[in-house]
């Protein structure tokens, strides 16, 4: 019979089909608009009718036997191509982004606070005179005002905060104690740019005002933020005097950490139990009334616990930096 | 605040070691800045007398010395002057620390040098020499040099509050351990002189800021040079010597804390006036500048002369020399405000001044006056008269009431009145228990103690900080919180590639120029570097992409967030963003993507977070070469645009960059998180080609159709393309919008979104002109 015959070629040449070529080369022949197949399916026409039935049902079987067979080639032609890619060539690398290590080590600070209890506020860098210095006991001609240098605008009153400090009081003005808050932000000293100085940096203050606070709960609450934040549980903490117009009395902090000369005592912070005149500036009635306020440098604090040693590094913003902190 | 260990044990017997001062300093409130042993690398110095000495063969003005010392003779080349066969010297052999640099053996044109003879200026007691340091002839060969010369002593350099001027001397901080140590401490005792009276005026004007003045006058004095002693301790202590009487009233200034003065007699002109000085009065300074006075400057003068700066520096016209017969001793007291106002103005700082403005002792005055007289006459002699003590207003020791309540709530239960009581006696305070209250007079020389919170520190302070519990406190009604936006938006543009910065925010003024015309100025600038606050958040990014290039760092995305300053003395917090067009370090070709529509797009697809409508608007800015501004609801919220190449220039970066600036404050995360119904309607799309003038915007076309959102079956909707060209006319431009609609109630028929379509093209029509395309 005409198509067995068919079919017999058919698989002949299937099966010395090498490649893609061979392979379109084949199905033009049989399948293509003037192939073979389609001539015998146009010749069925001028075949007797109780004939023309069964070759029919022969060609279309025979069709999709081809068709069948074409498709299994041509898939294992293209599994081979895909073969011969170098399947180790570098991903298609795109820059990553990385986050700055001061503003993740203030979030990380805040996040600790909130776990204490405190919440966040913020104020602006612009400030007045009496905000930062009057209302925190820090009167014109005392002089303690040398212990910060000032940026002042062309504006009288006006001023570049030299602390955090003056978040306490906008925030003892608005609110009613009691008041648990911390407060981070940037500051600006008449400094030089160098390795230890620089005329902008960041403070974290805190603020905790109710109606019976002791020196011991401001000891306490800092150790706490601190072994938390320097991830040491027997951190070794000292409070030693200091002086501060705004609190009464007053203390330094040092930890004592690694450095490259050795375990040392390092200042970390400063703080004390707020000043009656304060309080008072703040309307707020000193005897029914107390608390504790701390401040520390976040760039101080970044730069001990990850022994960065110039300050500097921060306001570059160099990626190659940048990465050693970020995930 | 620079001290000696030797100098502080003339007031107080001390027991314990330098290095155990330290702990106790920094415990009491004056943290040790700097501790240096003064014997350190010189322990074998020697004492060692000339035997011979010869010309160097090779140059004239070298010597070669023998030289006797208790360990031998030793042989050494030196070149000062005035040694002479005999003198006594002091030898510092090889391994000698000198100025931090090693003593040791050299030869010198041929003659061996085995260390050397050493200066005063060598040894850090001045900061000049002659010549080497020559010792009494009667020196023991034994003896320890260092002993002669003070060398066997520490230096402390301490600091001292501004709270705390009675510790600026050596008194007051020996009386300060006196208290914390439970020891006795001393001051020296004044002579008793037989003197007669002298008749010379002192006269303090009213409405100044002189509370009292006592004068000493001294006659017939010898001319007295400073021995060693008194030059070594003052040196150390960080003050030069000048002469005799001025050495000494700096002695009695570190000593007792109280500034005094020594005026030339011979130059005073009758009698002593304190008032104020007059507008167009000047003054030569001892430190050589002239300063213009005025009203507000008190001046010590005579009938016809302005003589000295009061309590802050004297002037040459009165200043005591080596030819000085006579002198006065001042010592007065002066206002705290009134000399620093002085001080700031005229722009002068003095040991003097220091010590005035945060406060002097009243009840010092006198003792000052007197101890400069003994110390003057124990070598110059001559005849004192009485002392001139002129009082205008007397200071009086302070009281304040302690409160037990205060004082437990502050320090905890386990204080009490009787334990305070104790440790306030021992800072040399009269307290007296009074109906639960104590009350204490507090001596004049604690003037910064005012309110019962201050004796509280002091309690605090002498217990020990280390003494007290650290108890956290209860906190359970407190619920901390913090707004995570912005860590929200900053962990977004990480993902997106972005290296997020730092800036300091002071910037030169020709930069920030730049950005804006109107710029915020520094008053008092430190630099020119950093004398604007910055107007933009560009100039700080453009500045840390010309960092990391500097570095081969090739990074292409910046982001900061912080504030930008106006004119008007404003601040807005800012986040921006700067792309630049540097290639991504990959094997594979990139296609080229426009930077600008790079950043727009991250932009778009960060603000759909937000469900209010946003538009791009085309506006020009001055930066840039293009640019739109960006709108939330018809407020503009910033702005985008590729920079222009002046800018990039002035940072010599030599590339593309687009950058973006959001007031991210008024982005604000209000969407509705409440369940919304998936659609289950299949939706139909169109694609609708417009054309029209070329000059209008696809902003003005997509604005219309985010209109028609609400008010049709749109659902959204995407450009696909943007055509100019044949077989359009010359000044026209084709939109392509791929169009796609759906209904939450029901499958749409085609003819349903025809009727659609035809409102919407009626509507672009009317509104932008631009018609449907055949």
């Amino acid at each position: 019979m005409e198509v067995e015959k068919l079919k017999e070629e058919i698989e002949t040449e299937l099966r010395n089909v090498k490649n893609a070529l061979d392979l379109e080369k084949l199905r033009i022949k049989y399948l293509g608009r003037k192939g073979l197949i389609k001539e015998l399916f146009d010749k069925l026409k001028e075949i007797e009718p109780n004939k023309r039935k069964e070759l029919g049902r022969a060609l279309n079987e025979l069709k999709n036997f081809l068709e069948n067979e074409i498709e299994i080639r041509k898939k294992n032609f293209e599994i081979k191509k895909k073969k011969e890619i170098d399947p180790t060539l570098p991903g298609i690398l795109k820059q990553r982004g990385y986050l700055h290590v001061l503003k993740e080590e203030i979030r990380k600070m805040e996040e600790i606070f909130v776990g204490l209890g405190f919440e966040v506020e913020t104020g602006p860098e612009i400030e007045s005179e009496f905000n930062n210095f009057e209302a925190l006991n820090i009167p014109e001609w005392h002089p303690a005002r040398d212990m910060q240098a000032t940026l002042f605008l062309e504006k009288k009153e006006l001023l570049l905060r030299t602390h955090t400090s003056p978040i306490q009081i906008r925030t003892m003005l608005r609110k009613k104690p009691p008041i648990r808050i911390i407060a981070p932000g940037r500051v600006y000293r008449r400094d030089n740019f160098d390795a230890s100085h620089s005329p902008v940096f960041h403070q974290v203050e805190g603020l905790y005002i109710n109606k019976k606070v002791s020196f011991s709960n401001l000891k306490g609450t800092l150790e706490l933020f601190l072994k938390e934040y320097f991830e040491k549980k027997d951190l070794i903490i000292k409070f030693e005097p200091s002086y501060f117009p705004f609190t009464e009395p007053s203390a330094e902090v040092s930890i004592l950490w690694e450095t490259p000369e050795g375990e040392k005592f390092l200042e970390i912070a400063g703080c004390g139990m707020v000043h009656p005149n304060v309080l008072q500036n703040c309307n707020i009635d000193p005897e029914e009334w107390n608390g504790y306020a701390f401040g520390m440098g976040v760039e101080r604090l970044v730069m001990v616990k990850y022994k960065i040693p110039d300050i500097r590094l921060f306001f570059e913003n160099e990626r190659i930096f940048l990465k050693q902190f970020s995930m | 605040m620079k001290i000696t260990y030797n100098w502080l044990k003339d007031y107080i017997d001390l027991k314990v070691s330098p290095k155990d001062l330290i702990e106790i300093f920094n415990k009491l409130g004056m943290p040790v800045k700097e501790f240096v042993d003064l014997s350190k690398g010189k322990e074998n110095l020697m004492v060692a007398e000339i035997e011979s000495i010869e010309r160097h063969q090779k140059k004239n003005n070298l010597f070669i010395l023998k030289l006797k010392t208790k360990k031998g003779l030793y042989q050494v080349v030196s070149g000062a002057p005035f040694l002479e066969k005999g003198k006594k010297v002091i030898y510092a052999p090889p391994g000698t620390l000198l100025k931090d640099l090693k003593v040791d053996t050299k030869y010198i044109l041929g003659e061996k040098s085995e260390g050397t003879v050493v200066s005063e200026e060598e040894l850090g007691l001045s900061d000049k020499s002659e010549t080497v340091i020559f010792l009494d002839d009667k020196v023991n060969l034994e003896s320890d040099p260092k002993d002669l010369i003070g060398l066997n002593d520490f230096v402390f350099d301490l600091e001292i509050y501004p709270n705390r001027p009675d510790l600026l001397s050596f008194i007051g901080i020996a009386r300060d351990l006196s208290s914390y140590l439970n020891l006795e401490f001393k001051i020296p005792e004044i002579k008793e002189i037989k003197e007669d009276k002298i008749d010379f005026k002192i006269e303090i004007d009213e409405n100044t800021g002189c509370n009292r003045y006592v004068g000493i006058i001294i006659k017939n004095l010898k001319k007295v040079k400073s021995p060693n002693f008194l030059r070594y301790r003052l040196f150390l202590c960080g003050i030069r010597s000048i002469n005799y009487p001025v050495d000494v009233s700096n002695y009695v200034l570190l000593e007792t804390g109280h500034p005094t003065h020594v005026f030339d007699l011979k130059k005073i002109k009758e009698k002593i006036i304190v008032r104020n000085a007059r507008k167009g009065e000047n003054l030569l300074c001892l430190d050589g500048k002239i300063r213009e006075l005025d009203e507000t400057v008190m001046v010590i003068s005579d009938n016809e002369k302005v003589l000295a700066l009061a309590g802050i520096i004297g002037g040459e016209n009165s200043a005591v020399t080596d030819e000085t017969e006579e002198v006065l001793c001042e010592s007065a007291f002066f206002d705290k405000i009134n000399i620093r106002k002085t001080s700031k103005k005229l722009n002068v700082q003095t040991e003097s001044s220091y010590r005035f403005e945060r406060g002097a002792d009243f009840n010092m005055v006198e003792y000052a006056a007197l101890r400069l007289r003994d110390l003057i006459k124990e070598l110059s002699e001559g005849i004192s008269f009485k002392k001139i003590d002129v009082i205008r207003n007397e200071i009086k020791p302070k009281r304040i009431f302690l409160k037990e309540n205060k004082l437990k709530k502050i320090l905890g239960n386990e204080f009490d009145l009787d334990t305070s009581k104790k440790i306030l006696e021992r800072l040399y305070m009269n307290c007296t228990l009074k109906n639960n209250m104590l009350e204490v007079i507090v001596p004049t020389f604690r003037r910064d103690l005012e309110l019962e919170e201050d004796l509280i520190e002091e309690i605090a302070r002498i217990y020990g900080y280390e003494n007290f519990k650290s108890e956290a406190e209860e906190i359970s009604s407190f619920v901390g919180k913090r707004d995570s936006f912005q860590d929200k938006i900053r962990d977004y543009f990480k993902g997106e590639g972005f290296l997020e910065c730092v800036s300091i925010s002071l910037i030169d003024e020709r930069e920030a120029k730049l950005f804006s015309e109107k710029v915020l100025k520094i008053k008092n600038p430190l630099s020119e570097r950093f004398e604007v606050l910055r107007p933009s958040l560009l100039p700080s990014l453009l500045n840390s992409l010309k960092n990391n290039l500097r570095r081969g760092e090739k990074v292409r995305k910046f982001f900061e967030i912080g504030k930008v300053f106006y004119e008007d003395f404003s601040e807005e917090e800012k986040m921006g963003f700067l792309l630049t067009n540097l290639k991504e370090d990959n094997w594979i070709k990139e296609s080229k993507v426009d930077i600008y529509f790079e950043l727009k797009g991250i932009l778009e697809s960060f603000l759909e977070n937000f469900e209010d409508e946003i538009y791009f608007i085309e506006e020009k800015l001055p930066i840039f070469n293009y640019s739109t501004s960006i709108l939330i609801n018809e407020e503009k919220i910033g702005y985008i645009g590729e920079v222009k190449e002046e800018i990039l220039s002035f940072y010599d970066l030599k590339l593309e960059a687009v950058y973006s600036e959001l007031n991210i404050n008024k982005l604000t995360f209000k969407r509705d998180f409440t369940f919304k119904a998936l659609p289950i309607y299949p939706s139909l799309s169109r694609d609708l080609s417009f054309v029209g003038p070329e000059n209008v915007n696809a902003s003005e076309i997509i604005r219309i159709l985010k209109k028609m959102k609400n008010e049709t079956l749109i659902e959204r909707f995407i450009l696909f393309d943007v055509y100019k060209g044949k077989p359009l006319k010359e000044g026209e431009k084709n939109f392509t919008f791929r169009v796609f609609f759906r209904s939450k109630d029901k499958t749409l028929s085609e003819r349903e979104v025809d009727k659609e379509v035809e409102r919407i093209v009626k509507y672009v029509e009317k509104h932008v002109g631009f018609k449907l395309r055949g």
